[in-house]
């Protein structure tokens, strides 16, 4: 029983000492941990973190188009010309490969209209943001505007042209598909407009248009090209 | 199991079609143009240069071979000129085509050279964004020659494309 007793006082004291060195080392200054400061905790999400949630998004975006063009993938080639089920069973190269070119050339045209839109997002988004340096604009716009009263632009109506810094936007319409498919070769025959040029056709329910991006002579359209 | 493997191949093979090719610069001859001009024939000499000996400025085109296994989504085609201007007043001008196959101009860089030189030749750089045409859109070079000058003939040497 004394024994019990001499243990529980032991057990006691050496809590008491533990307690008391742990104490004191507290009130020493730490050298090696930080304490965590209130101060630099952030209310919001860290810059870092919100480029990663708009990668993700953008991550998530591209495969969801991926999924997309694959689901539609097996539909576009239904049944390939001259392949017979007897030549598929067999495993023979035609009927295989056949479908797999013709199911890759529309992915491939896919990913080039794609990459249209985004190049005709960019030149878009310039000529509606572009200061307007007037010295070049207003010249500019008096020699379209007078060039479309010559003969090679005959079956074509300038409807619209506006020039800022670098560009000029112009809207034709055509009487013909001839005159519209003349008119990119016309333009960039007129001197004092020798630039880079883009055109988009456009013919909805037979009535044919054009919208035309040209660059100031001797500089370039603005269009991120990836290579 | 054989079978299998040969599909993937298939595939792979598919997929390495698909990628954007480059194709290796190339340059060639002024001869290779032609004369857009009516009667205003140009004279081409034994070493493939195109010589305008007529009166008078002339037009000519130059077909381009495309020579990239996907000319759909090739991002952009380079264009170096080279020339001789010996006209003090007028340039040799010329202009990139990038056509759709049903013939329409949708995309263009047109340049020209600069002042005169009678001995040494110039150069034309241009560059189109080749991603607009769908597939068998076909690319074309049309240069303005001016007429003789002091006796001097205006020359399209040589264009080199790089794919």
């Amino acid at each position: 029983m004394s024994k019990v007793r001499w243990g529980v006082l032991g057990l006691a004291g050496a809590t008491v000492a533990v307690a008391g060195v742990w104490s004191l080392r507290g009130d020493v200054p730490m050298q090696g941990a930080t304490p965590p400061a209130v101060a630099e905790v952030h209310t919001g999400p860290p810059a870092d973190l919100e480029q990663e949630v708009r990668a993700l998004r953008a991550e998530l975006e591209a495969l969801r188009r991926a999924q997309g063009r694959l689901e539609q993938q097996p539909h576009a080639p239904a049944t390939p010309p001259g392949g017979s089920v007897t030549a598929k069973e067999e495993g023979s190269e035609g009927p295989d490969t056949a479908p797999t070119k013709e199911a890759e050339q529309a992915a491939q045209e896919q990913r080039r209209r794609e990459r249209v839109m985004e190049l005709d997002a960019e030149l878009e988004a310039a000529a509606n943001t572009e200061p307007r340096d007037t010295q070049w604009a207003v010249p500019t716009e008096s020699l379209v505007t007078r060039s479309f009263q010559g003969p090679d632009f005959t079956g074509s109506r300038l409807t619209r042209v506006e020039c800022r810094t670098h560009l000029c936007t112009l809207e034709v319409e055509h009487d013909n598909g001839d005159a519209q498919a003349e008119l990119l070769t016309s333009l960039l025959r007129v001197q004092g407009l020798r630039g880079q040029a883009v055109v988009r056709p456009q013919n909805e329910g037979g009535r044919r248009s054009s919208r035309v991006y040209l660059s100031r002579a001797g500089e370039r359209l603005p269009m991120t090209l990836r290579k | 199991m054989t079978k299998n493997t040969f599909k993937k191949s298939v595939a792979a093979l598919a997929l390495l079609g698909a990628l954007p090719a480059v194709a290796g610069p190339a340059t060639y001859a002024g001869a290779l143009c032609t004369s857009v001009s009516g009667f205003a024939a140009p004279s081409i000499f034994r070493s493939g240069r195109l010589i305008n000996q007529t009166g008078g400025a002339i037009e000519v085109v130059c077909p381009v071979q495309r020579n990239v296994v996907a000319p759909s989504f090739n991002e952009n085609v380079s264009f170096l000129i080279t020339a001789r201007d010996p006209h003090l007043t007028e340039n040799v001008c010329c202009t990139a085509t990038l056509t759709e196959p049903d013939g329409t101009a949708i995309t263009a860089d047109s340049g020209c050279t600069a002042g005169a030189d009678t001995a040494n030749p110039k150069t034309i750089s241009l560059n189109l964004a080749t991603a607009f045409a769908s597939v068998n859109g076909y690319i074309a070079l049309r240069c303005e020659l001016p007429g003789p000058y002091s006796g001097f003939q205006s020359t399209l040497s040589s264009f080199y494309i790089s794919e």
